[in-house]
């Protein structure tokens, strides 16, 4: 394994101690108490539910690029969400009508420093505007509905929770940020080795995330996490103007176990030979045929073709292709086969897990759900968005700041009964290109993510971006490497074509992006074989490398 | 983001260097590892040709650099709310092919690139080879940007009819070499920051004040240009300043609000505290009386524009019709989004009365001992900035000019100072000075605005102390009065409101009014100023070729000072928009310390 990250699983969901509330909760619940006290008074119509909640981001970055600083970035900021429910839970200014995409919250900084007086003032006038918005899209709704037929799934707009109270904090950030530049000075300089690496960096980011929630119903949270995160890039040019790349990074939930120089070098050194060897291969011909996908790969495909189909806010929405919606109890992965979401679960074979959360953003306590046993469907990833048959959340309410809360992934663990050793799986693999006359399979080893369309108007298919790709002969020949292939097709014909998985589990850690914001996620399984996956050929630029030779290359003048 | 700005204070240091004996490297620029990896890189360029030769070759190159320290702290009631502090640098680099006559720019798609950029980039580090590899990156995308813009501009020209006025794509410069020592100047972080904590809670004091905001900018900058034509120019780039917002709601629910900014070359040169205290709690105060003031009303009449509101009237009318941008080339049909200036076809023409002069002077850097912020040496095109008479006698004389040629100039006088469009440079304005050869005192201006209403009996004068400019409102307010001016008959460009507008009654009673705006003002009604005071003021302000100079809105920065008389005008229309109100907060707000 990567990285020989020694972690607490406590440290992480406890941040080392639990505290008492930060002077912040009570100026946010003094504010929640006094609008929304005056507001159901007063206000026509009046809220039912009224939340706070504040991101406190404190960031570190640096990036170098051969030998030298391209960036270097450090601040904080806390960022305030207003969640205001105007109507009832049955039907609120949150309903889904349509195509529409509601955003009421308008983010806004607040002080720094934990001054009364000019929060009160911002969480005031902010919640006065947030109010305006819901209100007014309530009475329009309210109206439109008795020209409407009714919905499919006519379940209410918001859950009933159990409030909560927690108080926790991340252990303070600690990043010497002049010993960092100094590292990342030397180990950047290690890409000009390679020529092919148009341009590369070896960045490395730090975070201290601290949310700070409080409701009308009485939740009271306050969780946090310190993360880091290194990576290295190298981008070049082919011969014939394709694009390539290659990257390897780091995760950690503790900035104290980012990986030293001589396993930073390694890593260089991989990315560098991985793009010089990805310039010199053929590129990729269309294919259709057997594969086996990496347990990296095989995560983004899991994440993407099957995540994010299950996430519960897209079940009633009629825009949705809805590819499962009434699934539930019935086979949707072959039988050995089971998917679980665990935003409790902090690290995977000692790799810290990037969807690791205590307490979504609807203040909802993190708990583990096998959303998939032995194949079949059990249940979708809840926020406190009702479906028809889950009128609860099971803790998957997840947002980035200034966006509005939908469910979404945590950390993906893909569980297998149908398990071999690699070289058994390899050994499947080359009797199924014998079996199905082809001339030669293929092995994906990593790739970057990917991207999705769930909307029923858009295509239902998927495209996950290798980055290194083999094609595996079955005459015994040497894996040759390929350049420029990209996964396509569509999702269920995807699922029943795994035969068997290994027994290793990969942990790909990543960013996901959809209607809510950028949320951190990881996605863990084992390298899937199956007997059928297509390839195009990627999209080719048509500009040429660089004209002149890259000026180092013929010395200083 | 990406901001620039351009000035110079220290020329003096500059010509002593030029002065002394040249044994050292410092004229010659081979202390400064920048330089010389710019010069380098920019010489061996010269080497770029694609396999097929021909007229795509380059005929020049601009390497452009800003090294800029951004320090930036925004402040509310008392706290800072956002702190950086960010070293960053800019390059730009420039490729123009084929020849000074015929090149890449000039086509709505020049300077659009569709293949892939490996110039994201730029090191920070004074390291030769690095800052050495990054321009080759940059010099092969803007090449390559370069060719991709000239086939686009070759192919509308072939399906196109001849043009009427075939002008030259480039004007030739005489090459400039000024390599000033630059001293970088240290802030005292945490004390700017309590300092901008402490001024932005001046607005706590105002309940009447329900939104306010205090922002601080340092940038601390060294800019470098380096052409193929010869020019080598280093040079101080830095900016200091603050801008203040307060909103408040009336009875009626209507936003009212004012904004102050203070800008300076160097930190040292700000307003002292004392008076910034000042001027913020005037905004305040601003806040306060519009608050309580009575809706204005349609007015059609006479009108006093004080000086501050003239000069803020005049940067819009005036000022930004100055530029006079080259409409670019396009297939037939194709629609192109281009705006023109209001005065393209003027020079020569009668656009003010024929007792004023304006003058934009670049080269002053004080007026009546004050600062003067539109001061530069060069533009961003390394050309010397120029004095020009812009109006003689009231008749347009010439535009501020890029090295883009005009029809009525060929050449530039260096007031390339706004990024433009369609690979140009933008001209604007620097120091203007509004210059009248008759005026009399502000007082009596007053009276003769009361006599006028008197005899067109109205019962009353309007009198504009303050408009909103730089604007202070978003975007939403922006486009609403963007749809408003070619309605009312005036310029296609919004015009700013105003802010303190007066009824001026016949016992000179001065009634502040709210919620006004013009109508059909256009730079057609500059000619109808009737007369200018004796009394005139100083007014800067950061210009960022956003609409209205919006306040906040990012790009390269030029900080602007205009000189100028109050302007009696013979008629000026407002109009009230028929905007809906918001309501007023249900909530009352929270009381100072209730949360202690």
């Amino acid at each position: 394994m990567r990285t020989s990250a020694v972690f607490s699983l406590a440290a992480l969901l406890l941040g080392g101690s639990v505290h008492g509330q930060s002077p912040l909760v009570k100026i946010l619940s003094d504010e929640l108490e006094r609008n929304f006290t005056a507001l159901k008074q007063k206000a026509d119509p009046a809220p039912y539910f009224l939340g706070y909640e504040v991101t406190d981001l404190q960031e570190d970055l640096i990036l170098a690029s051969r030998g030298s600083i391209d960036g270097q970035n450090h601040s904080r900021n806390r960022i305030l969400d207003t969640t205001v429910r105007v109507g009832t839970p049955k039907f609120d200014n949150y309903r889904r009508v349509g195509s529409d995409r509601v955003r009421f919250t308008l983010p806004t900084r607040i002080a720094l420093d934990d001054n009364a007086d000019s929060i009160r003032k911002t969480v005031w006038l902010t919640t006065d505007r947030v109010y305006r918005g819901a209100a007014q899209r309530l009475i329009r709704i309210q109206s439109d509905e008795k020209l409407r037929s009714a919905a499919a799934d006519g379940s209410d707009d918001f859950s009933v929770e159990q409030p909560q109270k927690f108080f926790s904090s991340p252990p303070e950030l600690k990043f010497n940020s002049a010993e960092w530049a100094a590292r990342l000075r030397k180990v950047s300089a290690e890409m000009s080795k390679y020529p092919g690496a148009i341009n590369s960096d070896v960045g490395v980011e730090v975070q201290r995330v601290m949310t700070t929630l409080v409701t009308s119903e009485g939740t009271r949270v306050e969780t946090g996490r310190l993360f880091a995160r290194l990576m290295i890039s190298a981008r070049g040019k082919a011969t014939d103007g394709m694009d390539l790349g290659s990257m390897e990074t780091f995760e950690t939930g503790d900035p104290s176990t980012l990986p030293k120089d001589a396993q930073i070098l390694e890593a260089v050194e991989r990315a560098g030979k991985n793009l010089t060897a990805l310039l010199h291969a053929p590129p990729a011909d269309p294919f259709v045929g057997p594969a086996i996908l990496s347990g990296r790969a095989a995560g983004v495909f899991f994440h993407e073709i099957f995540g994010h189909r299950i996430e519960g806010h897209r079940q009633k929405d009629e825009t949705e292709g809805q590819t499962f919606t009434k699934s539930v109890g019935k086979p949707v992965l072959p039988t050995f086969l089971s998917v679980i979401f665990d935003p409790t679960r902090a690290e995977y074979n000692g790799i810290t897990l990037n969807g690791t959360y205590a307490y979504d953003d609807e203040g909802v306590k993190a708990r583990p759900i096998v959303a998939v046993d032995k194949g079949i469907l059990k249940e979708f990833l809840m926020s406190r968005s009702p479906i028809n048959g889950f009128p609860n959340s099971n803790g998957h309410g997840r947002r980035s700041p200034g966006n509005e809360i939908v469910s979404r992934q945590s950390n993906l663990i893909v569980e297998s009964s149908n398990k071999v050793s690699d070289a058994e799986l390899r050994k499947m693999l080359i009797e199924e290109i014998k079996k199905q006359g082809k001339p030669y399979g293929l092995y994906f080893d990593q790739v970057t993510g990917g991207y999705t369309t769930t909307a029923s108007r858009g295509l239902q298919a998927f495209t996950v971006i290798p980055l290194i790709v083999y094609r595996v002969f079955a005459d015994g020949r040497p894996d040759e490497l390929i350049r420029g292939a990209d996964i396509v097709g569509t999702p269920l014909a995807s699922f029943e074509k795994i035969i068997a998985t290994s027994d290793k589990m990969e942990v790909f850690n990543g960013i996901c992006g959809a209607e809510s914001g950028n949320v951190p996620v990881s996605a863990v399984a084992p390298a899937l074989l199956v007997s059928q996956i297509e390839i195009q050929r990627k999209e080719r630029s048509q500009d040429r490398p660089p004209i002149l030779a890259r000026p180092s290359s013929e010395g200083p003048k | 983001m990406i901001i620039r700005i351009l000035a110079v204070s220290g020329l003096l240091a500059c010509s002593a260097t030029l002065l002394l004996p040249q044994k050292s490297d410092a004229l010659s620029g081979n202390d400064d590892v920048i330089l010389r990896a710019m010069r380098d890189e920019l010489e061996r360029s010269r080497e770029l040709r694609v396999v097929s030769g021909g007229d795509d070759s380059p005929y020049f190159f601009s390497y452009d650099l800003t090294d800029t320290n951004e320090f930036h702290v925004a402040a509310v009631l008392g706290s800072p709310i956002a702190v950086s502090n960010v070293h960053f640098r800019a390059p730009q680099v420039e490729v123009r092919i084929g020849s000074y006559d015929f090149d890449n720019t000039g086509h709505i798609f020049s300077g659009r690139y569709s293949g892939a950029r490996f110039d994201n980039t730029f090191p920070l580090d004074d390291n030769y080879m690095a800052l050495r590899d990054a321009l080759w990156l940059s010099t092969d995308t803007a090449y390559k940007t370069a060719i991709e813009s000239m086939s686009r501009k070759r192919a509308a020209l072939n399906s196109a009819s001849a043009q009427t006025d075939k002008l030259p794509d480039f004007s030739r410069v005489e090459p400039v070499k000024s390599l000033a020592k630059i001293t970088r100047r240290k802030i005292d972080e945490p004390a700017w920051t309590a300092r901008v904590a402490k001024l932005s809670s001046l607005f706590g004091a105002f309940s009447e004040v329900i939104a306010s905001g205090l922002d601080f900018q340092n940038l601390d900058g060294v800019t470098y240009l380096l052409t193929s034509e010869g020019t080598a120019i280093r040079y101080d780039d830095s900016l200091s300043w603050f801008f203040a917002r307060a909103e408040g709601q009336t009875p009626d629910g209507m936003m009212v609000r004012d904004a102050v900014s203070f800008q300076a070359l160097e930190p040292s040169k700000l307003p002292s505290e004392a008076d910034m205290r000042q001027r913020l709690t005037a905004v305040g105060e601003n806040v306060r009386a519009l608050s309580y003031a009575p809706l204005g009303e349609s007015f059609s009449g006479p009108t006093l524009f004080e000086p501050e509101a003239a000069a803020q009237i005049l940067a819009q009318l005036l000022g930004d019709n100055l530029r006079s941008p080259r409409k670019p080339l396009a297939e037939p049909g194709r629609n192109v989004s281009f705006n023109p200036s209001e005065l393209e076809t003027k020079i020569g023409s009668r656009i003010l009365p024929d007792w004023m002069d304006v003058v934009d002077d670049p080269t002053q850097s004080t007026w009546q001992g004050k600062p003067l912020v539109g001061f530069y040496q060069f533009d961003l095109e390394g050309v010397p900035g120029k004095p020009v008479v812009v109006v003689e006698k009231g008749v347009l004389k010439s535009f501020l000019t890029t090295r883009q040629p005009l029809k009525s100039s060929a050449a530039s006088n260096g007031h390339a100072r706004l990024s433009g469009n369609y690979g140009a440079r933008s001209g604007a304005i620097s120091n203007l000075f509004v210059k009248t050869s008759q005026s009399e005192p502000l007082s009596d201006l007053k009276k003769k605005l009361i006599d006028m209403c008197k005899e067109r009996n109205k019962p009353y004068g309007m009198l504009v102390r303050k408009l909103d400019y730089p604007f202070s409102a978003g975007r939403g307010e922006l486009q609403a009065l963007g749809q408003s001016g070619p309605q009312g008959g005036g310029s296609v460009r919004p015009i700013s409101p105003p802010v303190l507008v007066y009824r001026v009654y016949a016992d000179g009673r001065e009634e502040l009014v709210r919620g006004l705006r013009f109508r059909g003002v256009s730079s057609r009604s500059l000619r109808d100023v009737l007369a200018a005071s004796r009394e005139t003021v100083l007014f800067d302000y950061v210009n960022n070729g956003a609409p209205l100079a919006t306040l906040g809105a990012g790009g390269i920065l030029a900080p602007t000072s205009i000189v100028a008389p109050a302007l009696l005008f013979e008629e000026i229309e407002f109009e009230v928009p028929q905007d809906q109100l918001p309501k007023l907060p249900v909530v009352p707000p929270p009381h100072s310390g209730s949360s202690h």
